[in-house]
């Protein structure tokens, strides 16, 4: 697979190359691909999400093709879009969540933060709140969308909205947790590091799609 | 007759919530059309018809969650509604 570190990019057009990265990964044009990148501040909000969740009626937010209610990119916030086919990897959308949980903890463990599932919501969180945020699009079993794993943002744009639709859910960063600074570019190379093996390991292909 | 069910998109899918109908009834629809957005969890699946037809009216409306299996729609084949002309 291919991972390409994009800096940062706007919500739109990283939305864009998604969808057309997506669709040759789906045709058998393109290898599997992880985008990494940060966002220019962005509220997105899930095609199934509740608009109640968006507490501040002055901003903007984006309503996009993924699950999950309404959430927040921005800087120091490490996103990633893997577009990977599923068909080939069991075809099982809750173990894809799974093993985005999976990635999250064990990149963050690498830093002396101890993520956890909550049991019911998808995501990770640490000891002040929660850490990494998840919610995916399939479209011929290729996923799109993914992650946001809060590495050291600025956390008071999430004081406009319930993210993930979950009033009052307190948000930290794995600065806040380590209560020392973390490297924004160590976080991603040592997820660039984990990625792919882990997929092998808990999403082996196998043969079909 | 084709019958578009709420698909299983894992093994421990019990229920999916229809989130959005991406096609009209009456609509033609061919085989491989993304037609509905069901979520489950924090994943929302785009859901292919698997064969070629014209699409009937919902049998489950958006925002609604239900087992895996649950009939969603009736698409008629061609010839049905050649027949019905």
């Amino acid at each position: 697979m291919k991972i390409i570190e994009c800096g940062l990019v706007e919500y739109r057009q990283a939305y864009a190359m998604q969808e057309r990265l997506a669709a040759d990964v789906a045709a058998g044009n393109e290898e599997e691909i992880l985008l990494l990148l940060e966002h220019p501040p962005v509220y997105t909000i899930g095609r199934g999400g509740d608009y109640s969740n968006i507490l501040d009626p002055d901003i903007n937010v984006e309503r996009i093709n993924r699950g999950g209610d309404v959430t927040w990119h921005g800087p120091g916030q490490l996103v990633g879009y893997p577009l990977i086919n599923l068909a080939r990897r069991g075809r099982d959308l809750h173990r894809w969540l799974r093993f985005l949980e999976d990635v999250m903890m064990l990149t963050m463990a690498g830093f002396g933060v101890e993520g956890r599932r909550y049991h019911g919501s998808t995501g990770v969180w640490g000891e002040h709140g929660k850490i990494a945020f998840i919610g995916v699009g399939v479209r011929r079993w290729v996923s799109m969308h993914g992650f946001a794993l809060n590495v050291r943002p600025d956390l008071s744009a999430y004081e406009r909205i319930n993210p993930c639709g979950l009033p009052g859910c307190p948000i930290s960063t794995m600065e806040l947790e380590c209560g020392l600074p973390v490297s924004f570019i160590d976080v991603r190379s040592r997820l660039k590091n984990i990625f792919e093996q882990l997929l092998n390991e808990l999403l082996p292909e196998d043969g079909s799609g | 007759m084709g019958e578009f069910r709420m698909p299983s998109l894992g093994a421990e899918m019990e229920t999916g919530r229809l989130v959005e109908w991406l096609v009209r009834p009456g609509e033609q629809v061919r085989r491989g059309d993304i037609v509905a957005a069901v979520e489950t969890q924090k994943g929302l699946f785009e859901v292919e018809v698997s064969e070629d037809g014209r699409m009937g009216e919902p049998l489950v409306m958006e925002g609604q969650t239900v087992p895996v299996g649950t009939l969603l729609a009736i698409i008629s084949g061609d010839e049905e509604v050649t027949g019905k002309l």
